[in-house]
């Protein structure tokens, strides 16, 4: 009501001492309190600390008024003396600095485990899938179905205009532009307050869509608009009103005179995080469950056994394809490398070795390897080799040599085979010659003289000689040793070679001829006694002879004794009427000598018993029984000188005989009677006289 | 930053919305699809060197069943006036709700815009109430969404005068 007068007007300074009086008094005192600066800082630290606590309670206003000197003061003090500083702190950065590495710790732990769990469980996998159909990074998927409830954006608006203040968000919360979600926000406000006519203006204060609502929190200038995903507790009402009370009270002139410039509102982006803050998850065990760790295990087990199966596996192919590669009689063309699989295919000589073969020998599954080879003939020397000797089929006793494109034939063939072989030989590729000049066709075996009775074979392709027919053992003992020396021959076999029986053992007389046959000897010929008996008794000695056939054998023994018997009884001694008589000048008494001795010694090698009879014989004249004793006499007479030429008695009988036969009619008669003779008996047999 | 917000208004279909789709989006569409409640975009632009955010709330045409309303006029630093140029009825409207603007907000800086101009011919605004209205210091632009005539220009014109804004 003060107005402003001017100062040199003394009719209105008497007013004034009129209207005041006393109280102009105290004034001037008050002024002296204010102008003293002793007593006014006096009066100031009485309410100061009083006044400080209000405007505490009141709101941020104080605080924020004194940052600034505060942070003079702070950064004054760190200049001046470090080390103190240091020293407040000391107890409290320790602990801090602690408490913050196991924080971060603990989260790291954390939100391993929640991946795991939303990783590994039936809802992380279902959440995943959600992912990959919508396209919402799995994250936020997982952020949205375990959340409890966010808030996503926060709208700071300009109540009259609708105008954005300031806005804060989730970064991949936002996607339509701040401003016009703002303005449309608040022509939606206006909208319903309109068309409903509720009163107040308090029209909406919150928006449901689904499990996603914006709550609205309506200021006198501003209005606080709050996105929020999931259920939104009651409580976050309350942080929504202290929040726009504290802005509105903080920027009450700014809002006041709002023009456009949005600017101002920055500092607001305090408050705002305040609501920003406010979430809730679900999460399950803070600290990391059994199940996680057996998982991680199980993983890891199961990726160190893929790494070292993979390698393994790998490892085996790549040494099976070497070992291919190295095989001659292979090309290989293409090698593919699929997965576990492995598909070769290429040209393979029929000659090679069975690729399968050494499959067998990896470890490598047969199932998993493909192999496909086309036929092709490799002209390596190893295979032109292997192929002439399976086309030439050479024989035992051909050598079939390669080098060098010369196929060199050599040993025995026959020559059908030889020719055959050298015909094929050039054909083969890779031959460029064929050398069979030491190919022999015939073999010698003239050293071997065989006899007639036998009959040699000879297989010259095989080497196989085969003697049959029969032959002396000495012949067959020198067949052996001999065929051992002759080249081309690998084998002999005699196996059906006869033994002839060397008849020579029985030492037969020219005379006479020995044959064996079917176990039978056949003796032909002639030969004495003394001979068949060795024969008999040698024969029965051997195996193979079982029977003896003498028949056809002439024996001389007893030839000799019948002729010698029957010259015997055919000689006469003659005597003269008397009984004297040279016997040594006798031819014809040496003649019976010689005869009966040998009659007595082949009878004895016959075995046979005989007996000389010596008669003696007389004339018919005289009477009777002179004439008998005499040629009993007579015929003793000559025994008696049998008997002095060695012969034994027992072979003689004496017998003297009157002669009455023949009648003697003649003295040349009586002088032929006048004798002795001889007569040969066997007294086993009857004797007839 | 500075944000203005900024209403059009005028009668329906005399292309309030395709002006709007012109100057933020640089489209045209011949079809009519009329506008429900409010539609609202937003343009940045450079106005004297100051980068400026224009809200544009592009409101249901007026019509006789239905009036403007005034809840979403509230805020509005300026706005433009739509009228047809081949409906003279328009205009009437035009100047209706300008008076209205004038009552529930203020006045506030506002261009008349005269849409269509690519139809000059079949134009049917009675000359001496434009006159009038001229007479009135109007601010009075000619303009086609259809081929872009003026349209930027209009509403860089209006941008300017909430910069610099003219003694009331
Ligand atoms: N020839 C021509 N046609 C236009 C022009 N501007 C708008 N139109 C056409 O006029 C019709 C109405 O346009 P809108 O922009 O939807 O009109 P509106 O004022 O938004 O109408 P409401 O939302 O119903 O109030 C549409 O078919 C537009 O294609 C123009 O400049 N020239
Ligand atoms: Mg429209």
């Amino acid at each position: 009501m003060i107005g402003n007068p001017p100062p040199d007007d003394p009719s209105l300074e008497q007013l004034r001492r009129l209207l005041l009086g006393a109280q102009l008094e105290e004034l001037e005192q008050l002024k002296q309190k204010l102008l003293d600066r002793e007593q006014f800082s006096s009066e100031v630290s009485k309410i100061l600390p009083d006044a400080i606590l209000k405007s505490a309670k009141k709101g941020e206003q104080l605080s924020q008024a004194m940052v600034p000197t505060v942070e003079q003061i702070v950064s004054l003090s760190i200049k001046r003396d470090i080390k103190k500083f240091a020293s407040v702190l000391f107890p409290v950065i320790g602990p801090a600095i602690r408490k913050s590495i196991s924080e971060t710790i603990r989260q790291m732990l954390q939100s391993l485990n929640q991946t795991l769990e939303y990783g590994l469980s039936w809802r992380g996998i279902k959440w995943r899938m959600e992912s990959l159909r919508t396209g919402i990074p799995f994250a936020q998927v997982v952020m949205l179905h375990s959340l409890v409830y966010r808030v996503e954006q926060v709208f700071l608006i300009h109540r009259e205009s609708g105008l954005l203040l300031n806005h804060v968000g989730l970064e991949n919360a936002v996607n339509q532009d701040a401003d016009m979600v703002s303005s449309m926000l608040s022509a939606i406000g206006d909208f319903v307050g309109d068309s409903f006519q509720v009163e107040n203006r308090q029209a909406l204060d919150a928006i449901q869509v689904g499990d996603f609502s914006i709550l609205i929190e309506q200021g006198p200038e501003a209005i606080l608009a709050v996105a929020v995903r999931g259920e939104a507790p009651g409580s976050l009402r309350n942080v929504l009103q202290k929040v726009l009370e504290d802005i509105q009270q903080e920027f009450s002139d700014r809002l006041q005179h709002f023009s456009g410039d949005t600017e101002v509102f920055m500092p607001a982006r305090a408050q705002l995080m305040q609501c920003m803050d406010q979430a809730k998850y679900t999460t399950r065990n803070k600290s990391i469950s059994l199940r996680t760790w057996l998982v991680l295990l199980t993983l890891l087990i199961l990726l160190i056994y893929w790494v070292v199966s993979s390698l393994y596996l790998t490892r085996q192919q790549h040494d099976y394809v070497a070992q291919l590669q190295q095989q001659p009689g292979y090309v290989i063309t293409e090698i593919d490398y699929a997965d576990d699989k492995l598909a070769i295919s290429g040209l393979k000589d029929p000659l090679a070795r069975d690729p399968h073969k050494f499959l067998a020998l990896s470890t490598l599954d047969p199932a998993t390897v493909q192999l496909q080879f086309e036929p092709y003939q490799s002209l390596k020397p190893r295979f032109v080799a292997q192929r002439l000797l399976k086309i030439l089929n050479p024989p035992v006793n051909t050598r079939l040599q390669f080098n060098h494109g010369v196929a060199t034939l050599s040993g025995f063939a026959s020559t059908d085979k030889a020719s055959e072989m050298q015909t094929m030989a050039a054909l083969l590729g890779g031959v460029t010659e064929v050398d069979s000049r030491h190919l022999k066709t015939h073999i010698d075996l003239s050293a071997l003289q065989p006899p007639p009775s036998v009959k040699l074979d000879l297989d010259i392709n095989n080497g196989i000689l085969r003697a049959s027919g029969s032959a002396l053992p000495q012949w067959r003992d020198q067949a052996r040793e001999r065929v051992g020396k002759i080249d081309g021959i690998l084998r002999y076999d005699d196996s059906l070679l006869e033994s002839q029986f060397d008849l020579t053992v029985f030492q037969p007389p020219e005379s006479v001829s020995l044959e064996l046959q079917n176990g039978t000897l056949t003796v032909t010929g002639h030969a004495s006694q003394q001979w068949l008996l060795s024969l008999q008794q040698q024969a029965s000695q051997y195996p193979e002879i079982n029977q003896l056939d003498t028949s056809q054998l002439h024996n001389d023994t007893q030839q000799q004794l019948q002729q010698d018997i029957a010259e015997l009884e055919h000689q006469n001694i003659f005597f003269d009427v008397a009984l004297s008589f040279n016997f040594e000048a006798n031819d014809a008494f040496n003649h019976v000598v010689a005869l009966a001795q040998r009659i007595i010694k082949n009878a004895q090698q016959l075995s046979s018993d005989i007996q000389i009879v010596v008669r003696g014989h007389s004339d018919s004249v005289g009477n009777f029984a002179d004439n008998r004793a005499l040629s009993l006499e007579r015929a003793d007479y000559v025994a008696q000188y049998l008997f002095n030429t060695g012969i034994s008695p027992r072979f003689i009988v004496v017998k003297g005989i009157e002669s009455r036969v023949p009648r003697e009619n003649s003295a040349a008669q009586r002088r032929y009677n006048r004798r002795v003779t001889f007569e040969v008996i066997r007294p086993s047999a009857s004797i007839t006289h | 930053m500075i944000k203005k917000k900024i209403c059009m208004l005028g009668a329906f279909a005399v292309g309030k919305t395709s002006l709007v789709q012109r100057y933020v989006n640089s489209i045209f569409n011949e079809k009519y699809q009329t506008t429900l409640g409010v539609k609202i975009d937003k343009k940045s632009t450079i106005v004297n060197g100051q980068p400026m955010e224009l809200i544009v709330w592009d409101l249901a045409g007026e019509d006789e069943f239905m009036a403007v309303r005034s809840s979403y006029l509230r805020g509005s630093a300026a706005f433009m006036l739509v009228v047809d140029g081949t409906r003279n009825d328009t205009l009437d409207i035009a100047i209706n709700l300008k008076n209205k603007v004038f009552r529930e907000v203020g006045p506030i800086p506002f261009i008349l815009m005269i849409n269509k101009s690519d139809l000059k011919d079949d134009w049917n605004i009675d000359p001496f109430i434009l006159d009038k209205l001229i007479q009135q210091d109007w601010q009075i632009i000619h303009t086609s969404a259809r081929n872009s005539e003026n349209v930027e220009a209009a509403f860089e014109s209006l941008a300017r005068q909430l910069v610099d804004p003219e003694p009331a």
